[in-house]
């Protein structure tokens, strides 16, 4: 039997606020190429930001923790800490 | 001289003493060296405060400076800085406010308002376009701030924007606020003690002109892009419906939460005093400053054991503060607590620290009920609202806490010194630093005592490493240059900080506003220059100033966190002063903290280098 294809799943990532700086190439949109499934705390993991450092993740206008388990080409909002003041 | 554009272009002096009333033309030296706002108040504050004055005393000054970007149409364009020599710290002391304030002044075409002498009863300033006078203000005396501004608009008119103190301004409590629109205000350094040492009330402002541009078109086109972009950005309608409040769980699940006197980091009732409890149980509406497209003012209605009120927040350094620190587990009476210190006039960050103080101090038997006058009991709405008013009116108890947690100490003895958690004299705003070491040296190290706007530094410790020291100084450093510069330019960082507005949006509209042809970096070296004309102000203003004040309190190095995500972290002595040695030699300071003469010489500072024998 050959080897299976591991599953691929494309995600963006529009990260909201000052925590931005420490996405790769500083950017406020991201687009990650993951193995399937992988949770938001994975994909963090994967592009090696800490996973303290993003307070939530929105899915379609919903707040979701980040345990979620976006689907492939979903477009996530991911929002990182505000400073309070 | 050329045209200065972006400026009102004319100072205001008032001598309170002999009621002297003059006006000069802004330099375009100080326009172009020190910019505005904040550059504006430290080079004035240096100049002409004298060496040694009391800071309670005629010869202090209080000097209220608008930017040069205040009361343009670009978004967060309403910030007004407030300075005087301290009376919490007796060295350099700032602080900003939003609202309608700064435009206003810009509007009656004034860059800078400095206030000298004393009144021989309340006044109240009014400032109308070019029409500057002072008027009886003894019918407001005693009114708290929220009133008196009603009751000024009411009288002068509603469109006015007016300052006001309570009556812990009035009462010289050295932690007393300048209020401002009902709810916001320049909250921290004792800006209101000054105020209220002068016998002002009030200052009322109505302007009417317009502010030259170098390029209207330009700033038009650009202001225009600015609004489409914050709108634009993701996740912007995440965070304008919780406001600051909106980090509350964050903080405590990285445990850099103040709970009880920062006594630890998490507190564990946080989910009754976020965001979400703001905005479901108490919310009336979102407010928000001049020209701003992302309302953080939330007013709040709330409903208490002690009565119903209408104010403007809680915001999350009051959630912390108000909150966590005193045990408070209940948005409505954060919201409460919130409202009773805003009329009185008590900023509610060093109110906060103080108020947590006198509880520990009183579990630790170090105050007595027979002298406090009852029990002072974390968690409990009425001592915290009970102390709050002894404060403001230096009654009993409230004489001693008036003067800050370090003086309170001081003079309680008993080692009440353990529980004092400030720096340089000025309580610590809300983030416990104890796993966070930028955020530890950010506290050490802010100019005017511990206050986090000067750099908030604690997503760095997250993402690089909370064990580390590392880099850490560096990081410091940079966003010390960067958040003050907003408060010299008259604007709000917000925009930037929480909706990751890009820094490049202010490079480009420098010049296009002003027609001044400063880069980026350019207004990065003025933010440097400035940020060592504070530190030497203090220098020159308090005997042996320098390293030692820059430590924190000894529970951040002798008490490691005990509860929560943080259990069992802490910095030692030695990394306390690994991260002072990185911080002074990456500034060009001297092992001491004192700039070498070098340093301020390149800085275009050769004054306060011949004043500091460097
Ligand atoms: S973000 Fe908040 S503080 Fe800043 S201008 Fe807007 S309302 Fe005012």
């Amino acid at each position: 039997m050959g080897a299976v294809a591991k599953a691929v799943k494309k995600v963006t990532l529009l990260v909201h606020g000052h925590g931005s700086e420490f996405f790769p190439g500083k950017k406020s949109r991201v687009e990650v190429e993951v193995p399937a499934p992988a949770c938001v705390n994975d994909i963090l993991d994967a592009i090696g930001v800490n996973r303290s450092l993003v307070m939530f993740a929105v899915s379609n206008g919903v707040r979701q923790g980040k345990d979620y388990v976006p689907l492939d080409g979903e477009e996530l909002i991911i929002v990182t800490p505000p400073s309070g003041g | 001289m050329s045209k200065l554009y972006g400026y009102g272009g004319t100072i205001l002096r008032i001598d309170l003493t002999t009621g002297e009333i003059r006006k000069e033309p802004t330099p375009e030296k100080l326009c172009r060296e020190y910019l505005g706002g904040r550059g504006f108040v430290a080079k004035l504050e240096w100049d002409e405060v004298a060496p040694g004055t009391d800071p309670l005393s005629p010869g202090n000054k209080v000097i209220m400076a608008p930017g040069p970007l205040s009361g343009v149409l670009l978004p967060g364009s309403g910030k007004c800085e407030f300075g005087a020599k301290s009376p919490q710290t007796g060295g350099y002391g700032d602080s900003n406010v939003g609202g309608h304030l700064a435009p206003e002044v810009k509007y009656a075409g004034y860059d800078a308002v400095i206030i000298g002498g004393a009144a021989a009863k309340p006044t109240v300033i009014v400032i109308d376009d070019d029409k500057v006078t002072l008027v009886d203000g003894s019918k407001y005396w005693g009114k708290g701030c929220i009133e008196a501004e009603a009751m000024i608009k009411k009288d002068f008119g509603e469109d006015f924007q007016v300052a006001t103190i309570g009556p812990a301004g009035e009462n010289l409590v050295k932690y007393a606020i300048i209020s401002h629109d009902f709810g916001r205000q320049a909250g921290r350094t004792g800006v209101g003690t000054v105020l209220g040492s002068k016998k002002v009330k009030a200052i009322a402002v109505r302007g009417t002109k317009s502010i030259p541009l170098a390029q209207p078109d330009k700033v038009y086109e650009k202001a225009k892009q600015m609004f489409d972009r914050c709108f634009s950005l993701p996740g912007f309608k995440e965070w304008t419906p919780y406001g600051t409040a909106g980090v509350t769980d964050w903080v405590n699940e990285v445990g850099s939460f103040p709970t009880k006197n920062f006594w630890t980091g998490y507190f564990e009732d946080y989910k009754k005093i976020n965001g979400p409890s703001l905005r479901e149980r108490i919310l009336v509406t979102d407010k928000a400053c001049f020209n701003c497209p992302i309302p953080c003012g939330k007013y709040s209605k709330t409903k208490t054991s002690k009565g119903e009120v209408y104010v403007e927040g809680p915001e999350y350094e009051t959630i912390g503060m108000m909150g966590g620190n005193l045990l408070l587990g209940s948005i409505e009476e954060i919201a409460y607590v919130n409202y009773v210190a805003d009329e009185l006039g008590i900023d509610t960050i060093s109110g906060g620290g103080v108020l947590a103080f006198a509880m520990e101090c009183f579990e630790k038997g170090v105050i007595t009920e027979r002298e406090a006058g009852r029990k002072l009991l974390f968690g409990d709405l009425d001592s915290a609202c009970y102390l709050l008013e002894k404060i403001a009116k230096r009654e009993g108890i409230g004489d001693v806490l008036a003067d800050g947690v370090r003086a309170a100490a001081a003079k309680l003895g008993k080692g009440s010194e353990k529980y004092a958690i400030h720096v340089k004299g000025l309580e610590i705003s809300a983030y416990e630093p104890r796993y966070a070491p930028a955020m530890m040296l950010a506290y050490m190290t802010a100019d005017v005592g511990a206050h986090h706007n000067r750099a908030w530094a604690i997503t760095y410790d997250v993402q690089v490493g909370r064990d580390t020291l590392e880099g850490k100084a560096k990081r410091v450093i940079e966003l010390q240059h960067i958040r003050p510069l907003f408060d010299t330019l008259g604007l709000c960082r917000l925009q930037w900080v929480e909706i990751g507005f890009e820094l490049s949006h202010y490079a480009e509209l420098f010049p296009l506003v002003t027609g001044i042809n400063y880069m980026w970096d350019d207004l990065l070296n003025i933010s440097e220059r400035i940020w060592n004309l504070t530190r030497a102000y203090s220098i020159r203003e308090i005997e042996g100033f320098g390293r030692d004040h820059d430590y924190p309190p000894p529970r951040f190095y002798e008490e490691k966190v005990p509860t929560g995500p943080a259990k069992g972290k802490g910095l030692t002595m030695d990394d306390l002063n690994r991260l002072l040695d990185d911080y002074y030699a990456l500034r060009g300071w001297d092992s001491k903290g004192i700039p070498t003469g070098r340093k301020l010489r390149e800085l275009g500072l050769d004054y306060v280098a011949e004043a500091l024998g460097r």
